[in-house]
């Protein structure tokens, strides 16, 4: 079509969403094109810096995880473990944590992917796919599915309360282990909650794979993530990627570079001589496939053969499959330790302060978040650095962003800026604590350059 | 509020802190005769510190300002209502008893005018759940 049929085609088109929706924080996109041409995407990071790092000095090591517990009210779990391990290896006690004391980690981390991925998956994303504009409209077609997501997000609550003593910012986990363990009688009257959630998980997952159609999107990401030798990833294990990063967890903070650029409020994280990679269930899955718990381990052709892909999957948008694996593997991970609980000998190890550094990186639901600590003699904390999830993506989103501009150059403002905020949700990006509804600006430029033409 | 509420406890009446996570109402509210709601209120005209009372469900009670204000992950309570509504997930009755404050802002402590009124919600509340167990509610 020439350009004198196509108007716009000379046109320099700014799609900008000034807060985004159904994410975690306050964020905007800023997108340029000219005619077809993408000239500049934003992914803006407004929220206001939190200076956690900052006020962790000076504080006792003790009090820390419950300190970075509040920078999340979803994933709260993810900061405390990644704290606790980073200064178990400060105190030089990493290596004495008991079996015992590691499946109970495990299993309330089951807990927050189980709350956190139904949550993101049927309360934000799912209605995307299906043309929704909110879970509530889409649970007006779709009550039993919702009503079954509810009854597991709650389930994955239960579980975290178990081990924290409330499900919102949880108390129970400490350095060194727990405060208390859970008396087996609570444990075991969870188990057929957790039992029927499965099955329940199951079913939805089948939903997700057979129902829902996944858009045409691919690129040549970098995925990291931590790498067990015997398990699907949580707590522990090296870290490394597809493009040949293997590294111990305490090498990782020099792995990566952190960049400030000028839009953003967060930091951007690039592998070190790269560039961009991609945390999360997309590259847990695609790089511990073999671990996945049996059950999720089973569905998985299955799921590769209804969604048309086999691994790995490099597209953005088959993170909603990989989330719904994970909560199955996290349900069925749950189940198996409250069927063998019994109380450990110790709920903690006892721990004598001194002076050293421990780095650390746990699986969040979001991807790898990262500690780095430094005590001094008596334990002080004399230097903090965390590298959550969302900062290390959003590289990877804004090259996700330019490959969608492209692809929507056809559609309206309003249709493109809803292509694009889809694919943002790819991430479940958990920017902060508070989110606006969606402010959507759009503007039209001559371009003079090509008016010329 | 809640420690309040907790400190006199009324039989078959079940106190839920839901912190940040609006999202976590549902988890609550089933298999219960009324569910109040209580929380800080933005009502433009009234003084900070003084009780707001409402039936959610009453056509006549004010629009809310913003259905998403102050939400994580954009699932304010109002959402989480209006989805427990359509799911049937939710009590019959459904009250909001709030307190009126100027601004919401994170960081903020609360003010001394908002503070005094908390008995006065706390006795409110009661009274609710009183009748609500005795089936005048």
């Amino acid at each position: 079509m020439s350009n004198a049929k196509n108007p716009k085609e000379n046109r320099k088109r700014t799609i900008r969403v000034g807060a985004l929706a159904r994410v975690e924080g306050e964020g905007a996109l800023h997108l340029v094109m000219s005619g077809s041409r993408v000239e500049e995407v934003r992914l803006e990071i407004f929220e206001p810096p939190r200076f956690y790092e900052a006020f962790l000095q000076g504080r006792d090591f003790m009090e820390v995880p419950d300190i970075t517990s509040r920078i999340c009210g979803i994933c709260p779990i993810a900061y405390q473990s990644a704290s606790c391990y980073a200064l178990e290896k400060a105190m030089g006690v990493f290596d004495q944590l008991d079996t015992p004391i590691q499946k109970l980690r495990d299993l309330i981390y089951c807990g927050e992917w189980i709350e956190s991925h139904v949550l993101h998956m049927f309360m934000l994303h799912l209605a995307d796919f299906l043309g929704y504009e909110s879970a509530v409209s889409m649970a007006r077609d779709h009550g039993g599915i919702v009503r079954r997501a509810l009854r597991i997000k709650k389930a994955g609550n239960a579980i975290v309360e178990l081990l924290g003593g409330r499900s919102v910012h949880p108390v129970g986990m400490c350095v060194g282990g727990f405060y208390s363990c859970p008396d087996p009688k609570d444990a075991a009257s969870l188990l057929p909650e957790i039992k029927a959630c499965l099955a329940d998980m199951v079913d939805l997952t089948f939903f997700l794979a057979q129902k829902v159609t996944y858009p045409d999107f691919k690129q040549d990401y970098e995925f990291v993530a931590l790498c067990p030798d015997d398990e699907y990833p949580m707590n522990l294990g090296r870290i490394k990627s597809n493009k040949g990063l293997d590294v111990d967890q305490q090498e990782f903070g020099e792995a990566i570079e952190e960049r400030q650029v000028e839009h953003s409020n967060a930091l951007f994280s690039a592998i070190r001589g790269r560039g961009a990679y991609l945390v999360g269930p997309l590259a847990r899955l695609n790089l511990n496939y073999e671990k996945l718990h049996p059950v999720a381990a089973d569905l998985l052709p299955k799921v590769c053969a209804a969604v048309g892909k086999n691994l790995p999957w490099d597209n953005s948008f088959l993170s909603l499959p990989a989330r719904a694996l994970e909560t199955v593997h996290a349900l069925a991970l749950a189940a198996e330790i409250l069927e063998s609980y019994e109380p450990p000998s110790r709920c903690r190890i006892p721990i004598a302060p001194r002076a050293g550094y421990g780095g650390h990186g746990t699986e969040a639901p979001r991807g790898v978040c990262w500690h780095e600590y430094r005590t001094e003699n008596d334990g002080t904390v004399s230097f903090a650095r965390i590298i959550p999830p969302t900062a290390q993506n959003q590289m990877c989103i804004e090259q996700d962003l330019y490959e969608m501009a492209k692809q929507v150059v056809d559609l309206e403002d309003e249709g493109a800026a809803m292509r694009c905020e889809h694919l943002i949700r790819n991430y479940d990006p958990c920017i902060s604590c508070s989110v606006h509804f969606l402010k959507f600006e759009r503007t039209w430029h001559e371009d003079p350059a090509k008016s010329r033409s | 509020m809640a420690e309040g509420l907790c400190a006199d406890t009324l039989p078959g009446i079940t106190v839920a802190k839901l912190g940040t996570r609006p999202a976590d109402l549902l988890d609550h509210a089933q298999g219960y005769a009324v569910l109040i709601i209580v929380d800080a209120v933005c009502c433009p005209g009234e003084k900070p510190g003084s009780l707001i009372e409402m039936d959610w469900f009453d056509p006549a009670r004010p629009a809310l300002k913003s259905e998403e204000a102050l939400s994580t992950h954009g699932i304010s309570l109002g959402r989480q209502i209006d989805l427990g509504q359509s799911l049937e997930m939710l009590p019959p009755v459904v009250r909001l008893v709030g307190v009126n404050i100027v601004q919401p802002e994170i960081g903020r402590l609360m003010t001394e005018a908002v503070r005094k009124c908390i008995p006065e919600a706390v006795r409110v509340i009661r009274q609710h759940a009183i009748r609500a167990k005795s089936g005048t509610e």
